[in-house]
């Protein structure tokens, strides 16, 4: 009997096709995960929290061990918070905001309304004591 | 007692809110402390490689039939469980993979770095958070809290240390792939008090402090 039906071929294809699903999922997620924080620039910021009623932004370093523990904890509320607008700037890559700002210790965190700072907490906090402003802005 | 170079592979500040490792938090406010900066790709052979012979090196994959790093040959330290080679480095040996129990790496690295630490410098490795967290994070606190009990048993023994991970938490399945920022906690500061610590100074730091 003559067939085009190769079943080792197939069975290759499919597991191409399985890796590059696999792939596109895996950039997908990853995409998704640097839009909930924004990074800002200094390009960037203003137009930021003016477009967002509220907006949070973390500033941060990279050599700032305090701020890498404060930055998944951004990230949830960026995830539980869709309607808020959430981002990261890098203080020693775009000092003029961090200094618009008086930020002298990191990492600390603003909160803006209508584009206006309201209020600030300083270093790693747990969730709750930033949930908590962050619930009364939203109010 | 000598000076220690302990190495936990995947340990990571953003796991430290989540898992609250209590000796860990309580190292954070006592001791100096920064963040290990190591971009991808970031293999534990060449990151450790880089560490061992205080430049950057690059690679792949684990390497194979390795002399004696420039690091343990100037300091004359002991090494346990490094993961330059697979399986791992020195002392204890163990093959890098998910089919060795956290707690019988745990202890056996444990107890090994207790005996030598009175006679010679120690540089040694933790991998099960590594080797663990490629494949599931779902007992990723149970693992943290299993580390850092180790931690404060072999710490609180040592007088000079440096703790550090070379790279944060896997981000992938792939063995090269982690968050870029890992842990620095040790009773010597950073080099720069603005800048991230890189591989290679570690390895530098733990010799200046057992030249002290």
């Amino acid at each position: 009997m003559s067939s085009d039906y190769d079943a080792e071929l197939e069975k290759l294809l499919n597991k191409k096709l399985k890796q590059i699903i696999n792939e596109s999922k895996r950039m997908q997620e990853k995409h998704e995960e640097k839009e909930l924080v924004a990074h800002l620039t200094s390009e960037t910021f203003d137009d930021f929290i003016r477009s967002h009623k509220i907006a949070v932004v973390d500033f941060w370093a990279e050599w700032c061990a305090p701020c890498i523990i404060l930055a998944p904890i951004i990230e949830e509320l960026a995830r539980d918070y869709p309607q808020v607008g959430f981002g990261k700037l890098n203080s020693d890559e775009n000092p003029d905001i961090a200094s618009r700002y008086g930020v002298m210790s990191l990492p600390t965190v603003i909160f803006f309304k209508d584009g206006e700072p309201v209020d600030e907490v300083l270093g790693a906090v747990p969730r709750e004591e930033l949930e908590v402003r962050l619930k009364q802005l939203i109010e | 007692m000598k000076p220690l170079l302990l190495g936990i592979d995947a340990l990571s500040y953003t796991s430290f809110m989540k898992c609250n490792p209590r000796f860990l938090l309580a190292l954070f406010s006592s001791t100096f402390r920064g963040v290990v900066l190591n971009k991808k790709p970031q293999h534990p052979a060449s990151s450790w490689m880089s560490v061992l012979e205080m430049q950057e090196v690059k690679g792949d994959s684990f390497f194979k039939d390795v002399e004696t790093p420039t690091l343990i040959k100037e300091t004359k330290a002991v090494a346990i469980n490094i993961p330059i080679t697979n399986p791992t480095y020195g002392e204890v040996s163990f093959e890098y993979n998910d089919s060795v129990s956290p707690q019988e790496e745990i202890s056996k690295v444990a107890e090994t770095i207790l005996e030598e630490l009175e006679s010679r410098p120690v540089i040694a490795s933790i991998t099960v958070l590594d080797r663990m967290l490629h494949k599931s994070k779902e007992n990723k606190c149970e693992l943290y809290k299993q580390v850092d009990d180790v931690i404060r048993k072999i710490v609180n023994k040592a007088d000079d240390f440096i703790l550090f991970s070379p790279y944060g938490e896997p981000t992938s399945d792939r063995p090269d792939e982690h968050e870029d920022y890992g842990v620095y906690l040790s009773t010597v500061p950073r080099p720069n008090e603005h800048d991230t610590v890189k591989l290679h100074e570690i390895g530098v730091l733990f010799r200046r402090l057992v030249g002290q």
